[in-house]
C-alpha cells in the first residue's frame, strides 16, 4: 500500500505535469503513479477540466459605448496637447519679437535706456508681429463659415447612400466630429468615395475610420485651422 | 479589425507631427481595446466600472505610449499598465481587501464547505464549465489574476511576473494554489496548500 506522503509528493508533481515543467524521468514516474493511485488521477482529472473550462472562457465583447468614450477622451487630450504646443509657439513668437525689438531699439537709440519715453514706431512693430503671429495660429470666423460650408458638403455625401445614419454631430470651435453608422455591403464604396472627397476637400484634415465586423461605425472628424 | 486613415497635408509641420504620431497610438489603443476592456473586467468584476476603468488605462497608455522603450513587447507593456490602472481603482475604492486569501478565510470563507455534498455531481460538462468560470471570479485578486492570465490569456510565467511584478516561482506557487482552491470550491476538496 502506498504511503499518504508518498502520494502527497506526487500530488505536488500534478501542477508541474500541467504545466509541462517535468523531464521525461519524472514523467515516466508520474504517470506509473498515476495508474496505481486514483486519488491522484482524480486530482489531476480535476485540475485538466478546469484548465478546459477557463481556456473556454467566453470573450468579453467591448461595449460600442467605450469605444466612442475612449475616442472622445483621447482626442480631447490630443487638442489640450495642441493647444500647449500653440500657446509654447505664440510665447515663443512674443519673445523673439520682443527681443528682436528690444536689440533694435538698444542700437537705434543708445540713450533709450536713460529715460526716454517709448518712441511710437517701434511699439507699432511689436503690435504688428503681434498681430500677424495670432492670425497664422488662431482660426478665423471666415474659416468657421467655410468649415460649415464643407461639412454640408459631406452631409451631402453621406446622404447618397442609402444606409448611412448619422448618429450624432457636434459643431465646436474648430472641428466638427459624426459618429456614423454605416452598413457592410456599402463601407468599401463608402470609404472610395471619402478618400476622393478628403482629396477635393483641401481643408479636410483627417478622418478616422474603424471598421469591425457585426456591427460597423466610423468616427469621423473634420479639423478646420 | 481594419482600419483606415487619411491625413491631410498640414500647413504647420509641428501640427502634421503632432497628429501623425498622436493617431498611430489612437489607433494602438483601439487594437487593444478587448485586451485592456477584459483585463479590467477580470479584475474589478463589474462591468459599469471596468469600463470607467478601462477608459482611464487607455488615457494613461495613450500618454505614456511616446515612453514605451520596447524593453518588452508592447502586449505585455499594455497589460501591466491596465493591470496597474485597475488596481488603483481599487485601492481607491477601498476594495483592496480582495487581495488577500487569508483574510476571506478569517472571515468565513471555507472552500472545503460543499465537501459532503457536492452540488455539482449532477450538473452537465457545459454547465459545469460555467460554474469553474463563475467561480474563478470568486478567487481573491492574488490568485485569480495569475490563473486567468496563464490559463485564458496564455502567458508564461516570466510575462506574469514582469506585469505582477513579482518573481516567477511566486507566480508558480498563487497558480497552483489558486487551482486548489478553485478544485475544491467546485468539487469540495482540500485546500491544503501543496496537496
Amino acid at each position: 500500500m502506498m504511503k499518504e506522503n508518498d502520494c502527497d509528493t506526487k500530488k505536488n508533481n500534478i501542477n508541474q505535469y500541467l504545466d509541462g515543467e517535468l523531464d521525461e524521468l519524472q514523467i515516466i514516474e508520474f504517470t506509473k503513479h498515476l495508474a496505481e493511485c486514483p486519488g491522484c488521477q482524480m486530482a489531476l482529472n480535476g485540475f485538466q477540466f478546469i484548465d478546459t473550462a477557463l481556456k473556454e472562457t467566453p470573450q468579453v465583447e467591448v461595449p460600442l459605448k467605450l469605444k466612442y468614450q475612449v475616442l472622445e477622451a483621447i482626442r480631447r487630450k490630443k487638442l489640450k496637447r495642441s493647444w500647449f504646443l500653440k500657446e509654447k509657439i505664440r510665447v515663443a513668437v512674443f519673445l523673439t519679437a520682443a527681443l528682436i525689438i528690444t536689440i533694435g531699439l538698444r542700437y537705434a537709440l543708445p540713450t533709450w535706456y536713460s529715460s526716454i519715453p517709448a518712441p511710437e514706431k517701434p511699439l507699432a512693430i511689436q503690435e504688428d508681429a503681434l498681430s500677424r503671429a495670432s492670425i497664422d495660429i488662431t482660426p478665423t470666423i471666415l474659416e468657421v463659415a467655410n468649415m460649415k460650408n464643407t461639412s454640408q458638403e459631406l452631409e451631402e455625401l453621406f446622404k447618397s447612400f442609402s444606409t448611412v445614419v448619422v448618429e450624432s454631430k457636434e459643431i465646436r470651435e474648430k472641428e466638427i466630429l459624426y459618429y456614423i453608422i454605416v452598413s457592410e455591403k456599402e463601407i468599401d464604396n463608402f470609404i472610395k468615395e471619402l478618400a476622393r472627397f478628403k482629396e477635393e476637400i483641401e481643408t479636410l484634415k483627417a478622418i478616422n475610420v474603424t471598421l469591425e465586423s457585426g456591427s460597423i461605425y466610423m468616427y469621423i472628424r473634420e479639423e478646420k485651422r | 479589425m481594419k482600419v483606415a486613415w487619411f491625413i491631410g497635408e498640414a500647413n504647420y509641420k509641428f501640427n502634421l507631427y503632432c497628429l501623425m504620431e498622436r493617431d498611430k497610438a489612437e489607433e494602438v489603443i483601439i487594437e487593444y481595446l478587448p485586451l485592456i476592456y477584459s483585463v479590467s473586467l477580470k479584475i474589478v468584476k463589474n462591468k459599469d466600472e471596468a469600463e470607467d476603468v478601462a477608459q482611464e488605462a487607455c488615457i494613461k497608455i495613450y500618454q505614456a505610449l511616446p515612453g514605451f522603450k520596447g524593453l518588452s513587447s508592447l502586449k505585455t507593456w499594455i497589460y501591466r499598465l491596465t493591470v496597474n490602472a485597475s488596481i488603483d481603482y481599487l485601492r481607491k475604492k477601498k476594495r483592496i481587501s480582495e487581495l488577500s486569501l487569508d483574510e476571506l478565510e478569517e472571515k468565513g470563507f471555507n472552500p472545503q464547505a460543499d465537501k459532503k455534498e457536492n452540488i455539482y455531481e449532477n450538473l452537465e460538462q457545459e454547465e459545469l464549465k460555467e460554474r469553474v468560470q463563475e467561480q474563478v471570479m470568486k478567487l481573491p485578486l492574488e490568485f485569480r489574476m495569475p490563473l486567468l492570465m496563464k490559463a485564458v490569456d496564455g502567458l508564461s510565467y516570466e510575462e506574469i511576473g514582469e506585469i505582477l511584478q513579482i518573481p516567477v516561482g511566486t507566480v508558480k506557487s498563487r497558480i497552483h494554489r489558486g487551482r486548489y482552491v478553485l478544485k475544491s470550491l467546485l468539487f469540495g476538496e482540500g485546500t491544503k496548500k501543496g496537496g
